[in-house]
């Protein structure tokens, strides 16, 4: 059978057409799906907060601190007995960040888009988190296009951030985002 | 005194690396197993060979799993067991882990370890998608987080605090891609210039195209034994003396320093313990540079340098063929490329060459003792192999 012949259904890659055309292989091609389905079991709790009630829940242990995200057990003394505490309004500042140019399929129509590791309050560990300049995404592109020609490299690090949640909330981290409030900064970005 | 032998690599094979199209990943392997067995003539494969461990990251890229038995199969080496390792970009270090602790329990005198991944024939995005599967799925993966961006997070928090420059980076690429010049089995046997790395298009800022490894097919493999039945098999052995391995979390975003991987560090220093050896005994070493910024923060968790000095060590020429200590003579992950599961065993090819002189013409004159640093994820794992001269 001539699998040059065979009618494809659903994403066909193009490098499996090109390598079709040769003459000594035989390729083949199913469009297989992988569906994620997962479960969150005890942080569930922090993503229906994010969610339903645009809350950012962050677990205690009463000897070592809070943890964001959230830990159902002490990463350092394994204590089941956390405390969970309302973390929405606390203090918050980039530590780190990048701009992706590039994603995996998923996220590929959504590039450029800053990813932050944010500090919130005390927290022992910080939040990875999508960073917005503009709530609008094409104002977004330019001001990080901007940003990324001058080469200032560093400077979203240390910068002040509010949390903002989606209307549209799907149950993963990205119900959550990041708003640089810096007025400084964001001057400095405009056209 | 360097430590005394833990076991000692008799042979080593690698597949040719680079965008291999129209084959799978059992073929590659059987490609690299062939080379080991006519490297070593007193060795009867199927007879004298008792286990085999082999490093393989996804089974995405092929939808298949159960790597163990059917790359054995392929290298005809059925019917011993056969274990298939995963532990991200440090598979293979950790089957070549599991293969020290084999031979040194006892269970067989002589045992295979290797890796093995096909990922070209995948799109780019596909394969981005299935190598983010090493980092935590509900905090980084669901935002879209790439290892590119990953390693970016740790080079902006390294240029923050040290001052480390994109050109320092860049000069990471110029650097492994002149080495891969002279490997003809690299993935990439061509020059870069600082222009291009720096002008090369953004991935993740600051990581440029040319910042970022290959994706590459590509399979090794290495057979150990006990080191004194070592010279039974060849007149040039290569003994490891020190293995080192260690865990962080699987979120960088759970750690307190974005600017050092603290397991390649505490990899680096239980191998350094066990070998009796310390970094500036090194003459030569192939280190994780999947990305500019990894090479560099390697230095300095090797100890190679002080913290933040990463940068000037590379700048400086320390680490290029004809320095100090040359670090990735085989072109690094930069340019022979990185096949995810077999990168540990293939950097650890590479020393099999330089300790025992076959590395032709990015040889190292006099190389007593190499190290191999293989980093899995962003760090979730590291590895370290110390390797003397036999």
């Amino acid at each position: 059978m001539d699998t040059n012949k065979i009618k494809l259904k659903g994403i066909v890659p193009p490098e499996s057409k090109r390598l079709m055309g040769h003459p000594e292989l035989v390729v083949s091609v199913r469009d297989y799906t992988t569906y994620q389905f997962k479960a969150y079991g005890k942080t569930s709790r922090y993503f229906r907060a994010l969610a339903e009630k645009h809350k950012i829940y962050a677990t205690r242990c009463k000897k070592h601190g809070v943890f964001l995200p959230p830990r159902p057990y002490c990463p350092d003394c394994q204590s089941p007995d956390m405390e969970w505490v309302d973390y929405t309004n606390q203090p918050a500042h980039v530590k780190t960040s990048s701009i992706c140019n590039f994603a995996g399929r998923a996220f590929l129509d959504e590039t450029p888009f800053i990813l932050g590791f944010i500090q919130i309050g005390e927290a022992k560990t910080v939040m990875s988190s999508v960073v917005k300049l503009s709530e609008d995404q094409t104002e977004n592109t330019r001001m990080l296009n901007k940003l990324m020609s001058e080469r200032r490299y560093f400077e979203l690090n240390g910068l002040k951030v509010e949390p903002r949640f989606t209307e549209k909330p799907m149950y993963t981290v990205r119900d959550l985002w990041f708003q640089v409030v810096d007025k400084k900064f964001l001057d400095s970005l405009k056209e | 005194m360097v430590g005394k032998p833990l076991v000692s690599i008799i042979s080593a094979g690698l597949s040719k690396f680079g965008r291999i199209e129209g084959v799978y990943a059992r073929e590659l392997f059987a490609e690299a197993a062939r080379e080991a067995f006519e490297k070593c003539p007193n060795l009867e494969p199927k007879k004298d060979i008792k286990a085999l461990f082999v490093g393989q990251m996804g089974e995405s890229y092929e939808h298949q799993g159960h790597t163990g038995p059917t790359v054995s199969d392929w290298a005809g080496l059925t019917p011993i067991p056969a274990t298939r390792v995963e532990n991200a970009c440090s598979s293979s270090a950790v089957a070549l882990r599991c293969g020290v602790f084999a031979v040194l329990s006892g269970l067989g005198d002589v045992v295979m370890v290797g890796g093995v991944e096909k990922m070209t024939h995948r799109s780019t995005a596909d394969v981005t998608e299935y190598l983010a599967m090493a980092s935590d799925f509900p905090y980084e993966q669901w935002h879209g987080m790439t290892f590119p961006g990953l390693f970016a997070l740790v080079a902006t928090a390294h240029m923050h605090r040290y001052g480390t420059t994109e050109e320092q980076m860049a000069r990471v690429a110029v650097k492994n891609h002149h080495h891969g010049v002279l490997n003809p089995k690299a993935h990439m046997q061509k020059e870069v210039t600082l222009e291009q790395v720096l002008a090369s298009r953004v991935v993740a800022w600051p990581l440029k195209l040319f910042d970022c490894s290959l994706i590459t097919d590509g399979a090794s493999c290495l057979i150990l034994t006990k080191p004194e039945l070592a010279r039974k098999f060849t007149d040039t052995p290569v003994h490891i003396v020190g293995s080192g391995q260690a865990s962080d979390t699987i979120g960088l975003y759970e750690r307190e320093d974005f600017t050092t991987l603290n397991a390649g560090k505490l990899a680096g220093k239980e191998a350094y313990k066990m070998a009796g050896v310390k970094p500036k005994d090194i003459d030569v070493a192939e280190v994780h540079d999947c990305f500019t910024i990894a090479e560099i923060v390697a230095y300095e968790d090797l100890g190679f340098c002080d913290p933040g000095k990463g940068g000037s060590l590379v700048e400086d020429g320390v680490t290029a063929l004809g320095g100090k200590l040359p670090v990735n003579t085989s072109g690094g992950l930069k340019a022979k490329g990185h096949p995810v599961g077999a990168t540990g065993t293939a950097q650890a090819y590479e020393i099999y060459l330089q300790l025992t002189g076959q590395a032709e013409k990015r040889q190292v004159d006099g190389a007593e003792i190499g190290l191999a640093h293989n980093i899995g994820g962003l760090g979730g794992t590291g590895t370290v192999h110390v390797f003397r001269r036999g």
